[in-house]
């Protein structure tokens, strides 16, 4: 199936109110090599818009069947990757990785005393200010981190092995190194 | 090969935040839920993600993963820097490329270049040609193939390989 180019109109508090919008780029295939030393390297490519998901993958089967016979190489992965990007060409200015992060622990449905971690940047307005937790828990009551965690739960979302999360059990500050 | 789908998709977020550094999010969605729907869902929690972090969300990504979790060993002396470079004309005059890594030393010709009378490399070729879902990067049809050779690229600490004395 084929979706239109969506787009999303995007406010940063941060980075200024701007109007941008994400727009849909053509898929890209890509089928990952590895060769006896345990390197990997990524073969890659681009695809028309305007076919299904399977013909895709299907596509991509047909490359790695033909191609395989050319390389030493084992092929241990392909994908069919989806991609939307920002219209305004701003980019990163660092190489440094934002921190300190959000992380977001949200119980299973089959298994309640299992966790799912979702880590995000940090905003520091959500950090508790009293109480036990002061300057390391997030405050979970607030409405614009509950429409989030409400957004996680009540959307498709799952862990890495197709579990549903069930509801969010806590959040806290990590320094990431 | 035994290669089957992941049981997810794997959606991931850019953030970018007033410094300039970055950061991701990353999710996941099952693999049964078609593009739309993961499209649609994304689109909606980028927007949250903006809400919560402050950051900007400048791009993501969501993919359909297929592995083999008993892949063959590769081949002894495989090395991924050894490259076969095919390059392809496009229907709008430009060229687009595609890279093997860890070229088979078979199909390659004394002075570099790919056979191309080799009936494995025909057979990729081809495929690549006739196949109609594939392009340039900016979509534009897929035509004859202009050049095939061989090329290496420079090894990375991490390419090294472990043992690397005399003895």
């Amino acid at each position: 199936m084929r979706h239109s180019a969506e787009v999303l109109a995007i406010c940063s508090r941060r980075v200024g109110w701007r109007r941008r919008m994400l727009v849909e780029r053509l898929p890209v295939w890509t089928i990952t090599f590895q060769d006896q030393s345990g390197t990997s390297s990524v073969m890659r490519g681009t695809f028309k818009a305007g076919f299904s998901t399977e013909d895709y993958l299907e596509a991509v089967a047909l490359l790695v069947e033909k191609v395989a016979p050319l390389s030493g190489c084992t092929i241990v992965r392909y994908a069919v990757v989806y991609r939307l990007r920002e219209t305004d060409p701003a980019t990163a200015r660092s190489t440094l990785s934002i921190t300190p992060l959000a992380r977001f622990l949200f119980t299973l449905t089959d298994t309640p005393d299992t966790f799912a971690e979702v880590s995000t940047p940090l905003d520091p307005s959500w950090v508790l200010t009293d109480g036990p937790l002061a300057g390391f828990g997030l405050d979970l009551a607030n409405s614009e981190v509950t429409d989030f965690t409400d957004s996680i739960t009540g959307g498709i979302w799952c862990d890495p092995f197709a579990i549903d999360l069930a509801a969010v059990d806590t959040a806290y500050v990590v320094e990431a190194s | 090969m035994a290669f089957t789908l992941e049981p997810t998709v794997k959606v991931i977020f850019n953030c970018l935040d007033e410094s300039g550094s970055e950061g991701k999010v990353m999710l996941h969605a099952p693999s049964s839920q078609l593009a739309s729907v993961v499209q649609t869902n994304a689109t909606a929690l980028a927007a949250l993600i903006q809400a919560i972090t402050g950051c900007s969300v400048r791009s993501y990504s969501y993919s359909y993963e297929v592995s083999d979790p008993a892949a063959a060993a590769a081949a002894a002396g495989s090395r991924i820097e050894h490259k076969g470079r095919f390059i392809w004309n496009l229907a709008n005059g430009l060229e687009t490329r595609a890279e093997v890594p860890g070229l088979d030393p078979a199909v390659v010709l004394s002075d570099g270049a790919i056979d191309l009378t080799n009936a494995d490399v025909l057979a990729f070729v081809g495929a690549v040609s006739a196949g109609t879902a594939y392009s340039g990067i900016d979509g534009s049809d897929i035509g004859a193939l202009k050049a095939a050779y061989e090329a290496f690229r420079r090894s990375t600490r991490n390419m090294l390989p472990a043992r690397r004395l005399a003895s």
